[in-house]
């Protein structure tokens, strides 16, 4: 069903409902003096303003409308790390280290081991994130950076308060997955996400390097959330769930 | 299931339940039925929060009404204990 026709198919049944319920609350108060019709029809009165009101928070863009844009920028973004070669696996900036924004920085050279970034970043693509020469990487933004700006930052950042977060975010407002699990223990964590609804056509490299859309989401946020830098070190896709395992770096 | 989806079905079910429990039980009072919508609506909206901000203006305005008719039914079950009077009943409800 189109963007259109679900909306249309909300207001016709919300005024259905409004419709019946004005009829049928007088009637049955004051003629028929029936209580469990009077009931039905207060009911379907406050069903109808429900309806209403969902109405117009529903997408104004079709799902497949999203998907496209959002591929598209992968694609982009996964030419340009071909390009250039890069292999190393992205690592996910708080604000503090980046600028404004949370970003995602790929090191230029592949190293076994993640750099450990102490001071803020400059918001540029290209960028010198250490003193050795080689030390350079790309600044990128990520499907997180985007999300970040409806993203409800906990206080103090506890599995629990990033799970009420995430679970914000991701199932109420993006309804991209229906539920979210957060694990920390010690410098690794865990995110479950519960029946994910991106999948994208084809395994690009943008992915190796940055981990799937919503990955690099969950990453970038937690990242935010835990004023740390992280690094997504393994997915697993498992029948109705995504197992991102990321790996928390800095003091 | 989305969550605008599962929020009007949850809603359904319930008032559905109340119905049918309460007029099977016998019961006649409308501000009962009325009361337990109410609380109802509340349960399964804050089950489902936080909604999109432009949906949220239309639940707050929902909520508001409902919370008014709300409070009138309870001040007229206060008054009913207090003074013996069935407030509606004097404005020929």
């Amino acid at each position: 069903m189109g963007v259109r026709d679900r909306r249309r198919s909300y207001l016709i049944l919300a005024w259905i409902f409004l419709s019946s319920g004005l009829i049928l609350t007088p009637i049955s108060y004051f003629l028929l003096r029936s209580t469990v019709f009077t009931a039905l029809g207060s009911s379907l009165l406050i069903l109808s303003a429900v309806l209403l009101a969902l109405s117009s928070g529903l997408p104004r863009l079709p799902e497949e409308a999203g998907v496209l844009m959002m591929e598209t920028s992968m694609r982009n973004i996964s030419r340009l790390i071909e390009e250039l070669g890069l292999r190393s696996k992205a690592l996910y900036l708080p604000s503090r280290l980046s600028g404004n924004l949370p970003l995602a920085l790929i090191p230029l050279r592949n190293n076994p081991e993640p750099p450990i970034i102490r001071r803020s970043l400059p918001n540029r693509l290209i960028v010198k994130y250490g003193d050795e020469a080689w030390e350079m990487g790309l600044l990128v933004e990520t499907p997180g950076t985007m999300a970040f700006k409806l993203f409800e930052k906990p206080e103090e950042a506890t599995a629990s308060t990033l799970e009420s977060s995430l679970s914000t975010l991701l199932v109420n407002l993006l309804g991209l997955v229906d539920g979210v699990r957060v694990s920390i223990e010690g410098d690794r964590s865990i995110v479950e996400l519960l029946n994910p609804r991106i999948e994208l056509g084809e395994e690009l490299r943008v992915n190796l390097v940055l981990g799937s859309p919503l990955a690099s989401t969950v990453a970038q946020l937690m990242a935010e959330s835990l004023d740390k830098s992280i690094i997504i070190e393994e997915e697993e896709q498992r029948e109705g769930k995504l197992l991102i395992k990321m790996r928390i770096i800095g003091e | 299931m989305e969550v605008v989806e599962r929020l009007i079905l949850i809603l359904s079910i319930f008032f559905t339940s109340t119905i049918v429990i309460f007029s099977s039980l016998g019961e006649r009072r409308l501000d009962v039925y009325l009361s337990l919508f109410i609380l109802e609506y509340f349960i399964t909206l804050s089950l489902h929060s936080p909604l999109k901000r432009r949906v949220r203006l239309y639940f707050n305005i929902i909520s508001t009404a409902l919370f008014l008719i709300f409070s009138l039914i309870v001040a007229a079950r206060v008054i009913e204990i207090l003074y013996g009077v069935w407030i509606w009943r004097l404005i020929g409800f």
